[in-house]
């Protein structure tokens, strides 16, 4: 069970039971308790409320484990004080409470609880004594005051149940008026209740199964009937006679009706010392067969089980055509003889489930002799305590029948008095539970038959030894249980055998059923409102917008766009960007990113993601794969928003491309007629098809020859021109560059430094797709392969890349010559990086010395005009 | 001793165009409501829906995918896992239908190999707007070996039915031991959808 009920000081939850209610609402008392569900168990606070002229006890369920406000509190359920109300508690012994009942006429079932903290009795005592105080004195204000009587609303499945309430009308107090103040507490449907604690996540929601378990549990009165049952029992103290000639029609067969059940106890069947040390628990299968013989005959029977210690016996028979209704069955015994362990003294019990509800049944021989009454008591707290079922004790059961020879005697010495209604007054058994010091809460029928103890065996006279013992009830039959009504309790006069005479009791039992047809529709109800809970609970994000619209989008820019997120339902929500595919872990294209990527809202919040493209040389070749030949915006990408345990939302981000001659390819460069700013992505697609097979119009594209051209003019003795760190990546002198070479700009002024110059070659020829030397032929990274073939296979590359590369590393050779400052090892490093991008795995050393070499050797006799633009 | 409420849990996928109204047979389907304002889905929902089968609680969960074109690399991610597949078409829609090829040859691409499928012609309540015949949807399931049937979220027409038909599929698949007694059946709900009676037991 879970103990860890509320931890806050008692005075901070009764303020904010307090606050629960209207002022003129007070709150008395109240109480920490938990309720069993199905398995489970759940915390729950009683408030004892009052108004000016009703009262009531409140049922609150906990949102959460340590309330910190009214919110966290639900109402349950409400027992008003009406005259139908009970608190009932169930008392192991005379401190610890174990558990109590609340009902009411208002309220259909009987709610069981159990106090949180057992072992402070003080709670549960002051709480119960002031219900107790208020109930006696609503019940003697309604005597003297008679009011205008209105018949409470009873259930129809729970009227005409025996035993416990009374459905008397005169005198009720408690009036729906009275009453009116509770309809506002009163929630048909808590179901879908906002529950602070699971909004900010500190309590997990229900998952659909436990959910639907409380759901049934919770509409069990819906399809739970009540269906009665004859139950039998009968006691005898056989004396260790043999029992299995002689007849017992007359004890087992005397009910009018075939009854249902049939629990049978037998005491002193074996009083040999062998059986005792042995603790015999083999059951007496003569015994049986001859009990088999004489039940009723009007329906067939069978033996459900049977359990054994020593002398005693209990034999449960039902009728063959329940046996089925009965799911469960286990048996249990308990020795309270010398030591409390011997078996001549102690009980045996079965337990049993019957449709809906448990039955217990308890043979108990109790201690002897007339001055032992405080160790009857006592070995009826220690079956109590030790008589445990796989999940339950005797008191835990809807049902409970104890029989047995409970030996309570008479305090009487003389034996002159002879009428037994007088000689009842002194039953020691009669005595003890008036004190409420054993059976507290079982109920026993009228004894209406002479004593059961003890005879002359063979006749009916009292006891002729020179003992001469007091004539005394040993025998009886005792039950606990709202729903029993007793219809016969008798002794068996004609069966002499033993000292003890044969006793017997019949009941009629309302044990629940499940009504199949109600509950199949509750069920299928149930499982409807499970569904919708789950599917209501989904965890949801809402978002401003689901495109991204970034519009036109350039190379080397940042550009960003902000949304907001929002938590709207009432449950925490966690997300994140999805990774797209199971073979594309990437939440989103390179060139875009995502802040942040994951988070937690709780209900309420909302929070701004920012996108941000930024499209750099190293991956603007895939932007323009991605925008083919479409004009205008197109969907850049689709991120994918995730809710755990919910649904994803898709956000496109929109863009237009703009070309520029950054990331196109050297030859299409090679092709264009007119200033990239004004051309389509469908020309551009068009002329790279094309430019494969058609004649370029130019040797080498213009921008690398204006960027070197500007170099070679104002740079050459420009100090750290290139460096392998690279400090330029946004720079507005960069994409004043960008824009200067896309618009043809040659006619105006070079926007930028030498500096600036040096970094946007160093792009534009890290930016296409395919390195400048592409394809590559593996030999010329062999520092051993002649020069020749090494230059050969530059020309073997396509013209345009032939003539960039020479010009190119013309210029470094000329560059490095007139700069002292000029380091032929950073150049070629920097260069081979970026001219040889293999896939292969190619030492950086071997492309270094691959470029080196071009840089060192002063063999290049052609002059400089040879690639001049025209 | 408690009784597990759910025996089985099954994921279901509803893919097709957009506007063909899949998020309206899911939505008559869970909460048994229309409404004839588009919305287009812009991402993945779903839904949990608990039937009985042969005495057996299902637990489905459906998934409801968004039909724009511009979705659909991303959508084919999440037919990783579903155990069964509705696709459906417009029937006042021819483009609807004749993508159907274009969807199942998804379905091949990415579910997994043993999904049960099922084609749905939905809004067969618009009968004056019809332009594919039912015969053609017929013929397209039994070209391809699949269950068929025309739908209406709007008039609540096999739309319990239909995922019902599903659902039991998937199960005869998952329960191996009982397939000898079930195969013939299976068989027999290849030839189309002419069989209801063995199905009149579900999801009432
Ligand atoms: N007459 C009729 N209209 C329907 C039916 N089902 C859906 N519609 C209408 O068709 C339109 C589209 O329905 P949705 O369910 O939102 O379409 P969808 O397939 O989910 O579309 P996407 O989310 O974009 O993939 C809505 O206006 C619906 O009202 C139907 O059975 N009959
Ligand atoms: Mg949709």
């Amino acid at each position: 069970m879970n103990n860890g009920t509320v931890e806050n000081t008692p005075t901070f939850i009764f303020q904010i039971v307090q606050e629960k209610f209207l002022p003129g609402e007070t709150v008395k008392a109240v109480l920490h308790a938990y309720q069993r569900i199905g398995v489970e168990t759940s915390n729950r606070i009683l408030a004892l409320v009052a108004t000016q002229d009703s009262y009531a006890v409140f049922s609150f369920a906990l949102a959460c484990d340590k309330p910190r406000t009214f919110s966290d509190l639900v109402v349950d359920n409400i027992f008003p004080i009406d005259k139908g109300f009970r608190m009932e508690s169930e008392v192991r012994n005379t401190i610890s409470v174990l558990g109590f009942s609340l009902s009411s006429s208002q309220s259909a079932r009987k709610s069981t609880f159990y106090p949180s903290h057992p072992d402070d009795a003080d709670e549960y005592t002051s709480f119960k004594l002031l219900v107790d105080d208020i109930f006696d004195y609503k019940v003697r204000t309604a005597d003297t005051y008679p009011q205008a009587i209105v018949p409470p609303p009873f259930d129809d499945d729970e009227s005409g149940t025996g035993g416990g309430t009374t459905t008397d009308e005169s005198g009720f107090f408690g009036s729906e008026k009275e009453f009116s103040w509770l309809a506002r507490y009163r929630r048909e449907d808590d179901l879908l209740a906002i529950d602070r604690c699971i909004a900010d996540g500190s309590k997990p929601l229900l998952k659909g199964e436990s959910k639907f378990q409380y759901e049934l549990k919770k509409h069990e009165h819906e399809y739970i009937i009540n269906k009665t049952y004859r139950i039998y029992c009968a006691t005898w103290n056989v004396n260790g006679q043999q029992c299995n000639a002689t007849n017992l029609r007359p004890w087992l067969a005397a009910s009018e009706d075939p009854p249902d059940i049939y629990a049978i106890a037998f005491q002193e069947l074996d009083l040999s010392p062998k059986a005792i040390t042995l603790s015999e628990s083999r059951p007496d299968r003569s015994v049986i067969h001859n009990i088999m013989k004489s039940l009723h005959e009007g329906a067939q029977y069978e033996e459900l089980c049977s359990v054994r210690l020593v002398g005693m016996m209990l034999t449960i028979v039902v009728k063959r055509s329940i046996r089925p209704n009965i799911t469960r069955c286990e048996k249990q015994s308990v020795g309270t003889g010398a030591l409390n362990l011997m078996g001549n003294k102690g009980g045996v019990g079965v337990s049993l489930t019957l449709n809906e509800d448990s039955l217990c049944f308890v043979n108990s021989h109790l201690a002897a002799h007339v001055s032992e009454v405080q160790r009857r008591n006592e070995d009826f707290n220690e079956i109590n305590r030790r008589l445990l079922f796989s999940t339950q004790d005797i008191s835990n059961h809807d049902h409970i029948f104890w029989i047995g020879d409970l030996n309570y005697r008479l305090n009487m010495t003389s034996d002159e008095i002879t009428d037994y209604r007088v000689m009842l007054k002194f039953d020691q058994l009669n005595i003890e539970r008036a004190a409420h010091r054993v059976f507290e809460n079982y109920y026993e029928g009228e004894i209406t038959f002479q004593p059961t103890y003890k005879y002359d065996p063979g006749t009916d006279n009292w006891d002729s030894s020179e003992k001469h013992r007091q004539p005394a009830w040993c025998d009886r039959i005792l039950w606990r249980g709202d729903k029993i009504k007793q219809i016969v309790y008798r002794n068996v006069m004609k069966i002499q055998l033993s000292d003890h005479k044969p006793v017997y009791a019949t009941f009629l039992a309302d044990i629940k059923t499940k009504d199949e047809q109600k509950y199949k529709r509750v069920h299928e109800k149930i499982l409807k409102r499970v569904d919708k809970y789950e599917n209501d609970n989904q965890p949801q994000i809402t978002v401003e917008k689901t495109d991204l619209d970034f519009e036109e989008i350039k190379f080397n820019e940042e550009y960003f766009r902000d949304f907001t997120v929002a938590n709207n339902c009432h449950l925490p929500v966690e997300f994140s960007f999805k990774e797209k595919t199971e073979t594309d872990m990437r939440i989103c294209e390179d060139w875009i990113s995502i802040d942040p990527c994951y988070g937690t809202l709780i209900t309420g919040r909302s929070l701004s993601i920012r996108v941000k493209i930024h499209i750099k040389s190293e991956t603007v070749w895939r932007v323009i794969k991605k925008q083919g030949n479409h004009i205008g915006k197109i969907p850049l990408d689709i991120l994918v928003l995730h809710v755990k345990n919910g649904r994803d939302i898709f956000i496109t981000v929109m863009g237009e491309y703009k070309p520029s001659c950054f990331g196109l390819p050297v030859e299409t460069l090679c092709c264009l007629d007119k200033p990239i700013v004004d051309m389509q992505w469908s020309e551009l697609t068009e002329i790279q098809m094309k430019s494969t097979t058609e004649p370029f119009k130019i040797t080498m594209p213009r921008e690398i020859f204006l960027l070197i051209d500007y170099l070679y003019r104002v740079g050459m003795q420009e100090i750290n021109l290139f460096q392998l760190e690279r400090s330029f990546k946004v720079n507005d002198n960069i994409n004043e560059i960008r824009d200067w070479l896309d618009s043809c700009g040659a006619a105006e002024e070079f926007p930028g430094t030498p500096h600036t110059a040096a970094e946007a070659l160093l792009m534009l020829l890290e930016s296409s797709g395919n390195p400048l030397i592409h394809p590559l032929d593996l030999n010329v990274l062999n520092p051993d392969y002649p020069f020749e073939l090494c230059l050969r296979a530059i020309h073997k590359l396509s013209t345009p890349r032939k003539n960039v590369f020479l010009y190119l590393t013309m210029f470094l050779h000329e560059f490095i010559e007139q700069n002292r400052n000029a380091n032929i090892e950073v150049i070629a490093k920097l260069f081979g990086m970026i001219l040889i991008r293999s896939s292969h795995d190619i030492h950086g050393l071997q492309r270094k010395n691959f470029i080196k070499r071009f840089l060192s050797r002063g063999i290049f006799n052609f002059a400089r005009n040879e690639f001049k633009y025209s | 001793m408690a009784k597990k409420t759910y025996d089985l849990l099954f994921k279901l996928l509803l893919i097709g165009d957009s506007g063909v109204g899949k998020t309206c047979i899911l939505f008559r389907f869970s909460d048994d409501a229309f409404t004839s304002t588009f919305i287009s889905t812009i991402g993945i929902d779903f839904k949990i829906k608990t039937v009985e089968l042969r005495g057996k609680k299902i637990k489905l969960q459906i998934w409801d995918t968004a039909g724009q074109e511009r979705f659909h690399t991303i959508t084919t991610s999440y037919y990783r896992g579903a155990m069964g597949i509705m696709l459906v078409y417009d029937i006042t829609n021819e483009k609807s239908f004749e993508n159907i090829v274009k969807w199942l040859r998804n379905i091949d691409e990415h579910a997994n190999e043993d999904v049960e499928k099922m084609i749905l012609g939905n809004k067969c309540d618009m009968t004056d707007k019809r332009v594919v015949s039912r015969e053609r949807g017929e013929a397209i399931a039994r070209e391809h070996g699949i269950r068929f049937m025309e739908t209406s979220a709007k008039s609540n027409i096999n739309i319990d039915r239909a995922f019902c038909e599903l659902a039991e599929a998937i199960l005869d698949k998952t329960s191996g031991k009982e397939v000898n007694e079930n195969l013939e059946r299976v068989v027999v709900h290849r030839q189309g959808q002419e069989k209801a009676p063995a199905y009149s037991r579900c999801c009432s």
